[in-house]
């Protein structure tokens, strides 16, 4: 099976600014392989898998990317200047956490730099089972502990949302650190009315074991480098998980109005796993808002690292789609869901897993495969099932 | 009485209630209220308008006149209200717009000699929107972000009378409204010659006012049919215009041009027809079928527009003739000058060089190397060179760049398949 493969050795991840191209990476002794993300200012405009010989990354193979960079070089280049940091709307920061004391302790230095540049940042404790979170945000006093008992990560976000101050609410996950120029280039993006949601890049910390590197290259997070605008016109809501993903993303509050929290029926901590962010994302596009990939708003994520939580990972993002596709069936009153939803249950999960049963080349691991179906065929039932259960939680809240 | 500054006139058609609350809010203004005179004119109110403005107008902390008339037309309303107006600047205001405390402060302060203002009316979206009023709200954010854009190319159909000032000079100067027009476009009409004695528009973000626009898609349609009419009238009346106006027409598809076809020969089956093409769009949006229903939004709207055409020329073989008359599609002029980015003139000279281009269309280079025509753009303004370097990245964004990117990609790899491998 995949994850027994030797060949998968441990993956150096390296940051390079494009005009450091010309400068081996070195200090790479106990790699055997790469991964190069290049930045051009704060932008990320590209990545590559390269081989590292004697610890270190030559100039001649890091020249060779150097093309298929241009274009996403190009396109910041070109585009209509950043509007003034004094026009952009004023932003909060939201970190929902539930018992990673270690994921935390990494992540809030970062946070920490953006209150201490008078952003708001909240850190919602989501049902801890013990206070070592509110002791650890207790070492930044610039930085708030919010207290949230009722467990999920939608309860925790709407939380945030409500608690939130500043005009525009950017999330990111416990597990997760951002980049110094992260929030600036989301607000950035606020500077069009129409705009209520924007998503940016996210790229891993580490590929230590096989199931962060599986994840990595199965393109987990991954949404390209060029800045992208959706609205209704350009997708379809029922696609709106190729806008991006919570662990980065930014929302304006005054839209809210109009599109409503998030359902704390989906998502962790729920029967449906996950979907939360993907079903705000569809009410976002279907209220006729635009959505915006911003690849220079990067954050730095730590993907599982056991090959059983990743296969419990990828069996919730099945369960968590086609919970919030009934969602959006039952409760928005999408039609479209049927057509759409079924053509992706056989074009994509069916074939994927009559491809990891037969082992064809490239095909997904036949236990990842198998977990996601299982995932799909759950997800209706598991939204039913986590609907009652919120309701049940609201009735004695 | 003192002679006031800024004089606002508000035409408003039974709106009593949302008219007061507005005329109340107008006491907040952080401009001199003895400074400011408001003209409303009610056209053909039947409801308590005239009896509510006269109270208020008893208790009003600054010079209110109000004049009421049935003429229906928002042309002539705005006109008798310039006329009764002693300001040196107009503020053409709508009814239906609440406007903030720095609202005439911020139209003041952008104006200028030969300045037209245009303000920025949020639209704001009703209480459960549809389909259609979620994108229309959409398009006019849009539009206000567009103005913003310091590349931005105001044409005559960005002047809207309902939120911008200008001075009563030039105002009077191109005789104001043009009275034949009693729908809709009176403004753009306006505009256009406005544009054409050499005003400028601008954009003050700052005038802003809360627009609560309650328009449904069946009032727009009847908005729709109007715009046909008068696009006829603007094309008759300025017929340099025709071909920008009626260019997007040509070349339609065949489900358009049976639209265009029953507008034309069919009109008393149209409200039948019109009626059923709602249903079947509710029929979508109740089932969220987003792009049958935009198929059907365009059909309407096609349909509509040409039921305004058609009410205009009559027979379809005159609409024909009408629109065969004059070469169609902007050109470049033969003699269109080119402009080198690289190496523009001094400032005589590029005054006389971009004064040429905005009537014949130009050739924009740089370096020598020409890389796009820029046809001349009828209702326009002048053209400036913020214009000229928006379309040149526009341009090299969509079409140079990728080209080179991949030619730079094919030499790369035919480069790197030459060297020896690598261990």
């Amino acid at each position: 099976m995949w994850m027994q493969h030797s060949r998968y050795k441990p993956i150096a991840v390296r940051e390079l600014q494009v005009t450091q191209i010309n400068q081996p990476l070195t200090d790479l002794a106990d790699y055997k392989q790469a991964l190069v993300v290049f930045r051009h200012g704060v932008a990320v405009v590209g990545q590559a898998w390269l081989p590292v010989t004697n610890g270190r990354v030559t100039v001649a193979d890091l020249r060779l990317v150097e093309v298929r960079l241009a274009a996403a070089i190009w396109q910041r280049t070109t585009n209509e200047s950043a509007p003034p940091k004094r026009s952009m709307p004023t932003a909060s920061v939201v970190i929902c956490t539930r018992d990673r004391p270690a994921d935390l302790a990494r992540c809030l230095p970062g946070l920490a730099q953006l209150a201490d540049q008078g952003h708001e940042v909240l850190v919602i404790d989501n049902c801890p089972s013990d206070d070592q979170a509110r002791n650890l945000v207790a070492r930044y006093p610039q930085v708030r502990y919010i207290y949230e008992p009722r467990p999920g990560l939608n309860v925790a976000r709407n939380r945030g949302l409500q608690t939130a101050q500043g005009e525009i609410v950017a999330f990111t996950d416990d597990d997760a650190i951002v980049d110094p120029g992260w929030l600036d280039a989301l607000r950035a993006n606020f500077n069009d009315p129409t705009v209520a949601l924007v998503t940016g890049i996210t790229m891993p910390i580490e590929l230590e074991t096989p199931a962060q590197i599986w994840f990595e290259e199965s393109n987990g997070f991954q949404r390209g480098f060029e800045r992208r605008v959706f609205d209704v016109q350009s997708l379809d809501p029922v696609g709106a998980g190729r806008i991006g993903a919570g662990v980065n993303m930014a929302i304006r509050r005054a839209a809210l109005q109009q599109i409503g929290l998030f359902d704390e029926a989906l998502d962790g901590g729920t029967p449906a796993m996950s979907g939360g962010d993907q079903e705000f994302f569809y009410r976002v596009i279907a209220r006729s808002y635009r959505a915006v990939y911003e690849p220079a708003a990067l954050v730095w994520h730590r993907h599982r690292r056991e090959w059983a939580d990743l296969r419990r990972c990828i069996e919730g993002y099945g369960v968590g789609l086609f919970a919030w596709w009934t969602r959006a069936f039952l409760v928005e009153g999408d039609w479209t869901v049927l057509k759409n939803g079924s053509m992706w249950f056989v074009q994509h999960h069916v074939r994927e897993a009559a491809r990891a049963i037969l082992q064809r080349p490239g095909a997904t691991p036949r236990d990842l495969a198998l977990a996601e179906l299982r995932g799909a065929l759950a997800g209706p039932g598991a939204y039913l099932r986590a609907r009652i259960k919120a309701r049940e939680q609201t009735g004695k809240g | 009485m003192h002679t006031p500054t800024v004089s606002m006139i508000i035409p408003t058609h039974n709106r009593s209630a949302l008219l007061l609350r507005h005329l109340g809010a107008l006491g907040q203004q952080d401009w001199p209220l003895h400074d400011l005179e408001v003209i409303v004119v009610a056209d053909a109110c039947t409801d308590s308008t005239v009896a509510q403005v006269q109270a208020f107008a008893l208790t009003a902390p600054f010079q209110l006149h109000l004049i009421s008339h049935v003429v229906r037309s928002a042309a002539t309303t705005r006109q008798v209200g310039a006329q009764a107006a002693r300001g040196r600047v107009f503020i053409f205001l709508d009814d239906d717009i609440a406007v903030a405390p720095g609202f005439v402060r911020a139209h003041m302060e952008a104006q200028a000699p030969n300045r037209v203002v245009l303000g920025y009316s949020r639209p704001m979206l009703p209480h459960r929107p549809t389909w259609w009023q979620r994108d229309a709200h959409r398009w006019w954010e849009d539009m206000f972000h567009g103005f913003a854009q310091p590349s931005h190319r105001y044409s005559y159909r960005d002047f809207f009378s309902g939120n911008a000032s200008l001075a009563a000079e030039i105002f009077w100067q191109v005789n104001g409204f043009d009275l034949t027009f009693s729908g809709r476009l009176e403004d753009y009409e306006l505009g256009y010659r406005l544009l054409k004695a050499g005003a400028t528009f601008s954009f003050a973000p700052a005038a802003v006012g809360d627009h609560h626009d309650q328009t449904n898609l069946a009032q727009w349609q009847r908005r729709i049919r109007q715009e046909g009419i008068a696009d006829v009238q603007i094309a008759q009346r300025h017929p340099e215009l025709r071909n920008y106006l009626f260019d997007r027409l040509y070349h339609p598809a065949l489900i358009t041009r049976f639209i265009r076809l029953m507008a034309f020969i069919v009109p008393q089956h149209g409200e039948r027809f019109e009626r059923l093409i709602l249903i079947a769009i509710d029929f979508c949006e109740r089932f969220k079928l987003r792009y049958r229903w935009q198929k059907l939004v365009a059909a309407l709207r096609e349909y509509n527009y040409f039921c305004g055409i058609a009410s205009m020329l009559r027979a379809r073989d005159n609409y024909k003739r009408w629109i065969g008359e004059a070469p169609l599609r902007q050109r470049l002029a033969p003699d269109a000058p080119q402009i080198d980015l690289a190496d523009l003139p001094t400032e005589p000279a590029a005054e006389a060089l971009f004064a040429a281009a905005s009537t014949k269309g130009a050739i924009i280079a740089l370096a020598g190397v020409p890389l796009l025509a820029l046809p001349p753009q009828p209702g326009a303004e002048p053209l400036r060179v913020e214009h000229v370097r928006a379309a040149v990245r526009a341009i090299a964004q969509q079409k140079y760049f990728p080209a080179l990117a991949l030619g730079m990609a094919r030499r790369h790899s035919s480069l790197s398949a030459q060297l020896p491998e690598q261990e």
